[in-house]
């Protein structure tokens, strides 16, 4: 049973930090009976979920999100578009791994392929365009691959997405993390949120998003909630996946334009 | 195969909606009536024939007057069968196959391709109608159907493909049929064809069980365990899961995965050894064992080679394990007991450290699995049985319930 349990934990934790599932990853958005019109740079909202102190501190490692807890459920916060880790730059953020693996062929092929074709265009954009254009079989159906893996089959979800942003940011020098949390996507008179993954890459001096998986997609404005990092890149890598999706929103209320 | 055609299909994706409880994903009540009224028809199967697979120790009367086609393999037994519709059932016996998901979803995968040959037309469109899990017997099956068009334009149809699977002791059995209707025809033809290779199964287990799971009210699949005591008075464990996941309205993810277990009657783990089938490849394969007061752990995960000896090297807590000490725990005057588990799941590397609490939060609950973060609360019999628990992650729910069980997870 104890298996039973765990296999389906992951897969659940797995299926909703991958958006995998769109339907079970959609996380459930009310907006501000006060808010009309469109979102703006920084909005406010309140998170529901189960941890609410560890959402808490997760999100004081990052600038662009100040946040406030109301009570054991509930946390107020404050939303830049892109908030910026302000973690130190390690050592492992710039080298292969078991699931970012750089050092396997299959990546290395992938990361010479962008060498190639680079363009004098600015660099992160050009990198997330690229892997944006490599999955050319955007599936839903995986639930976490490892780089060499989704440069030999050129598919996958936003895990993949990032997994293969990840794999090239750091094949070209860069360090970089693969970050699991929710994004809010912003239309005109609406927005909705989902478990989402993205790379935080480090880039003239400082930490910055890039999503090759939002690249070109609808939405006025993409507004980024951290919950976890995969911090733990080896074949125990799940573990990572579980601990991230444990800070998961069960529900993002009252969003408006911050005052 | 009868193929219906209609204008009014190429308003599926529009009317196409999440019916949170029940089988169907997709709202029926906003089709044309047309499409409702076949879609209700039944018939009665009074017709038999006799199937024998002596490989298979199969020899039995099946509904609907089955009929051995050539498959092309001598590990696959093809059968049509004649229910008094358009089109027959077809069903399937092989010896060799990825799993009750996988192999389902190949099947439906071939039969679209059939029919899209037998029409000469192009698949033009494809939804997952139809998800569910269930029991014929003691063995749980798995349901996909599907609905799709052929052709474009004025000469766009609509097909209805049902598809069920079941995986028996020493094969898997998956029936498909290509009309539409017939839903409790199509599962009484299914079951009988499934009772035919469990009619001479007779391996006695000390204790077997099969979970349903669901995730926000969709029934994604099962988890089946058997446990049966060896000669030495060792548990071996067969642990079988299988889902079929929707991920959009055309989607669905697939996994099988098995794990032979031994472990001793204290509930302490001997050695392991399991593989995942993740949407048709090979995605995880390990074996654990103890040598040299360590435990081992060697296989690979998407291709890539992965052996360690785990930091920890006592105790691991087993399956059957599980059940003993939830017994003592519920027993006992203890608030909780702490434990280490190898799930190559979550980190083939490592023993994990779980804990069990006892709670009151009858009836839904009386226990507490706490990994990590990750924390099911659920419902133990004092023999230590699970019944039912689940988890809540973000904006989805998972449950976990006993649907079958036979014996007791309690040796003699």
């Amino acid at each position: 049973m104890n298996k039973l349990i765990t296999i389906l934990a992951l897969t659940f934790s797995l299926n909703v930090s991958a958006q995998s599932v769109p339907t079970l990853a959609e996380i459930p958005l009310t907006m501000s009976a006060s808010q009309s019109g469109a979102l703006t740079n920084t909005i406010y909202l309140e998170v529901e979920t189960r941890q609410a102190a560890s959402l808490v501190k997760h999100l004081s490692n990052y600038s662009g999100v100040t946040t406030q807890q109301l009570n054991d459920n509930t946390v107020a916060v404050a939303l830049a578009q892109q908030p910026r880790f302000t973690g130190k730059v390690q050592s492992k953020y710039a080298q292969p791994s078991f699931v970012i693996d750089t050092d396997e062929p299959a990546t290395r092929a992938f990361i010479e392929g962008f060498t190639k074709t680079r363009t004098d265009t600015d660099e992160l954009e050009a990198i997330t365009a690229y892997v944006s254009e490599y999955i050319n079989e955007p599936t839903y159906i995986h639930g976490f691959n490892l780089a060499s893996t989704v440069a030999t089959q050129r598919a996958g979800d936003c895990t993949e997405f990032a997994t293969l942003t990840t794999a090239l940011a750091r094949g070209l020098g860069m360090p970089a993390r693969l970050t699991i949390g929710t994004v809010i996507t912003a239309y005109a008179e609406s927005a909705d949120a989902f478990g989402h993954a993205w790379t935080e890459v480090w880039y003239k001096g400082k930490w910055q998003i890039i999503d090759a998986a939002l690249y070109g997609a609808d939405g006025q404005q993409f507004y980024y909630l951290p919950t976890g990092t995969l911090d733990n890149e080896g074949p125990g890598f799940a573990m990572s996946l579980v601990m991230a999706s444990s800070l998961f929103p069960n529900r993002v209320l009252n969003v408006q334009n911050l005052q | 195969m009868k193929l219906l055609k209609s204008a009014a299909l190429f308003l599926l994706p529009a009317t196409i909606s999440v019916n949170a409880n029940a089988e169907y994903l997709i709202n029926l009540a906003d089709f044309p009536d047309w499409f409702q009224q076949s879609m209700a028809r039944e018939t009665s199967v009074e017709t038999s024939g006799k199937m024998v697979i002596e490989r298979l120790n199969v020899d039995a009367q099946v509904k609907g007057k089955p009929v051995l086609q050539d498959s092309g393999s001598t590990d696959v037994w093809y059968y049509t069968m004649d229910i008094g519709s358009d089109s027959p059932v077809e069903c399937y016996a092989f010896l060799e196959f990825d799993g009750a998901a996988n192999s389902l979803h190949a099947i439906v995968e071939h039969s679209l391709g059939g029919a899209e040959q037998i029409n000469g037309k192009a698949l033009s469109g494809r939804y997952t109608l139809g998800l569910d899990m269930g029991m014929i017997g003691d063995t749980p099956f798995l349901q996909l159907d599907t609905l799709y068009n052929l052709g474009e334009g004025s000469e766009k149809v609509v097909g209805v493909l049902k598809g069920l699977s079941a995986q028996t002791d020493q094969s898997l059995q998956i029936c498909v049929h290509n009309e539409m209707g017939y839903q409790q025809t199509f599962h009484n033809v299914f079951a009988s064809f499934v009772q035919a290779f469990t009619a001479n199964d007779q391996q006695p287990e000390l204790y077997e069980a099969t979970y349903r799971m669901t995730i926000n009210g969709i029934p994604v699949g099962y988890s089946q365990e058997k446990h049966t005591i060896d000669q030495d008075g060792d548990i071996a464990t067969v642990l079988r899961d299988a889902m079929i996941t929707p991920v959009d309205q055309v989607a669905v993810s697939r996994s099988d995965s098995q794990t032979l277990e031994w472990s001793r009657p204290d509930g302490s783990l001997i050695n392991a050894q399991e593989y995942t089938i993740e949407n048709g490849q090979l995605a995880s394969q390990f074996a654990i064992s103890s040598a040299e007061d360590a435990w081992q752990v060697t296989g690979q995960m998407q291709g890539k080679e992965v052996s360690a000896t785990l930091e920890y090297n006592s105790w691991l807590l087993s399956s059957f394990g599980n059940y003993t000490e939830t017994a003592l725990l519920l027993a006992s005057d203890a608030p909780s007991a702490d434990y280490h588990i190898w799930l190559s799941d979550a980190d083939p590397t490592s023993a994990l450290p779980v804990t069990f609490t006892k709670i009151d939060e009858l009836p839904v609950a009386n226990l507490q699995f706490d990994l990590g973060p990750l924390t099911l609360k659920y419902l133990a019999t004092e023999n230590g049985s699970f019944e039912k628990g689940s988890i809540a992650q973000g904006g989805a729910k998972l449950i976990l319930e006993k649907v079958y069980s036979k014996g007791q997870p309690v040796m003699p």
